[in-house]
């Protein structure tokens, strides 16, 4: 099954967890299995459309997903799903 | 540029490394570097090019030191806690390298000011601490056709890069709009490991010298992303993006704009938090509502901070579950929310006054200020 990757930011809608195994052969329906096991994460990755939001990048390894077919990015078993918000300490 | 015998001296490790030499020493001594922010990132990337002897590094701060950025910005000192940050930045440097030139701008960096504080330096350092003033630092650096040399933490998390547009992607490439206020917290707000900083600033000023010396594979391209509970470091490609409103092909952003509207936050991370004259109490005016009708104290921070500082009977709803525990508050009687500062009690009071509550106020400057001048057994965090 795809790995999914979160950084600090979103673990705690995650159970604290960074990383979790997930169902889906697109990006689309990873995130769709995400959000099924953790719902609080839901409004953190979407706007009130639906769309995610546009601080949010989805990497499919090393590539984001904007530069192959977006959310209908193919996600092979061994693949690993990046989510990356914007952060700003410094 | 010629080197001294002292300098000549002083660089010693440097001039052994065929890679930098005489001539690449020359170079950093005629090189030009803008730092952005004195804090966390600032401290070891302006110490680093000092030390490496950057001939010119320019400094833009408008705080002052206080104790608590000593955890972390290790450019400032105790002894400098009430002092300019770029006054308190500029004699640490000097002391560490008086061969060099260390130009201080004691002012906001705004659209007002950025294109020419920044022409006259070779790159520019991205070391703010919120998001109007990163997106300025992109755009500065995009329109003056300089390297922006970006790094951003969070808790546990880096990330770094050279968003340089001649050569590659910018910032706006890869986030062209800066979250919602309030969604993604500052480090006043959540917090962040002390030595965070310090490696992501490292890593900074290691690919601002690589640059000005013309060496290596620069970040351009790639961001970097570092964990350090996991002391993980993950690599991910960043590729033009061909809609991007300052560097691509169909640009409409032409010239700087304005960064506050854009972003909906304020150009700082200054913790004290309002949700407007009309919404706020102060802490004297609660004390002295608790003393006749005992409105609920509604305290949104997470549970561990109230192991630092609580107020008595006040029930604890962390921020971010308010939204699924409404059904436990009384929209009948009156609430007045607080956090640690006052900015998520804002964001929690906009909240409920959007689930129709009405009777709802926001304790000004949180319980920092309820510790500063109602009850100074409280510490303040």
């Amino acid at each position: 099954m795809p790995t999914l990757r979160v950084p600090t930011l979103l673990k705690y809608y995650l159970n604290d967890r960074t990383e979790l195994t997930v169902c889906g052969a697109t990006v689309a329906a990873v995130l769709d299995d995400l959000v099924r096991q953790h719902p609080a994460i839901q409004s953190h990755l979407f706007d009130s459309s639906g769309r995610v939001r546009r601080h949010i990048n989805l990497f499919v390894n090393a590539d984001n997903v904007r530069d192959l077919k977006g959310l209908e990015t193919a996600v092979g078993e061994n693949d690993v799903v990046k989510v990356l918000p914007s952060v700003t300490g410094g | 540029m010629e080197l001294s015998r002292d300098e000549i001296l002083r660089y010693s490790r440097h001039l052994l490394i065929p890679e930098v030499g005489l001539e690449g020493q020359q170079k950093l001594k005629a090189a030009s570097a803008l730092v952005i922010g004195t804090g966390g990132l600032g401290s070891p990337v302006s110490l680093y090019l000092a030390a490496a002897g950057v001939g010119r590094i320019g400094l833009v701060d408008y705080d002052v030191v206080d104790s608590t950025n000593l955890q972390r910005q290790v450019v400032h000192g105790t002894s400098t806690v009430g002092k300019l940050k770029v006054e308190s930045a500029r004699a640490r440097l000097l002391d560490l390298n008086p061969m060099i030139q260390v130009d201080a701008y004691n002012v906001p960096f705004t659209s007002a000011n950025a294109l020419e504080i920044a022409t006259p330096y070779n790159i520019i350092i991205d070391g703010t601490d919120n998001f109007p003033t990163r997106y300025l630092s992109n755009d500065v650096a995009v329109f003056l056709g300089k390297p922006n040399v970006y790094g951003s933490i969070f808790r546990f998390d880096g990330q770094a890069s050279v968003f340089y547009a001649q050569k590659g992607p910018c910032y706006r490439c890869l986030f062209p709009e800066p979250p919602p206020p309030g969604m993604v917290p500052t480090c006043a707000e959540g917090g962040v490991l002390g030595i965070l900083p310090g490696t992501i600033g490292t890593i900074q000023a290691t690919e601002a010298l690589k640059l000005l010396l013309g060496i290596g594979d620069s970040l351009i391209g790639r961001l970097l992303l570092y964990n350090a509970l996991d002391m993980s470091f993950d690599f991910v490609n960043l590729r033009k993006n061909p809609k991007c409103r300052v560097c691509g092909p169909e640009a409409d952003i032409k010239e700087l704009i304005d960064y506050e509207e854009f972003c909906g936050v304020p150009g700082h991370d200054h913790e004290t938090g309002s949700a407007g004259t009309d919404w706020d109490i102060s802490a004297p005016e609660l004390a002295r509502r608790l003393g006749e009708d005992s409105p609920l104290l509604l305290d949104v921070r997470e549970p561990h901070e109230l192991q630092i500082s609580a107020l008595p009977g006040a029930l604890n709803i962390p921020l971010g579950t308010l939204a699924a525990r409404l059904a436990e508050l009384d929209s009948a009687r009156e609430m007045v929310v607080l956090c640690k500062a006052g900015t998520r009690s804002a964001r929690a009071l906009e909240l409920l006054v959007s689930a129709g509550f009405k009777r709802v106020k926001n304790l000004q400057g949180g319980i920092n200020a309820w510790a500063k001048e109602i009850d100074p057994n409280l510490p303040i965090y």
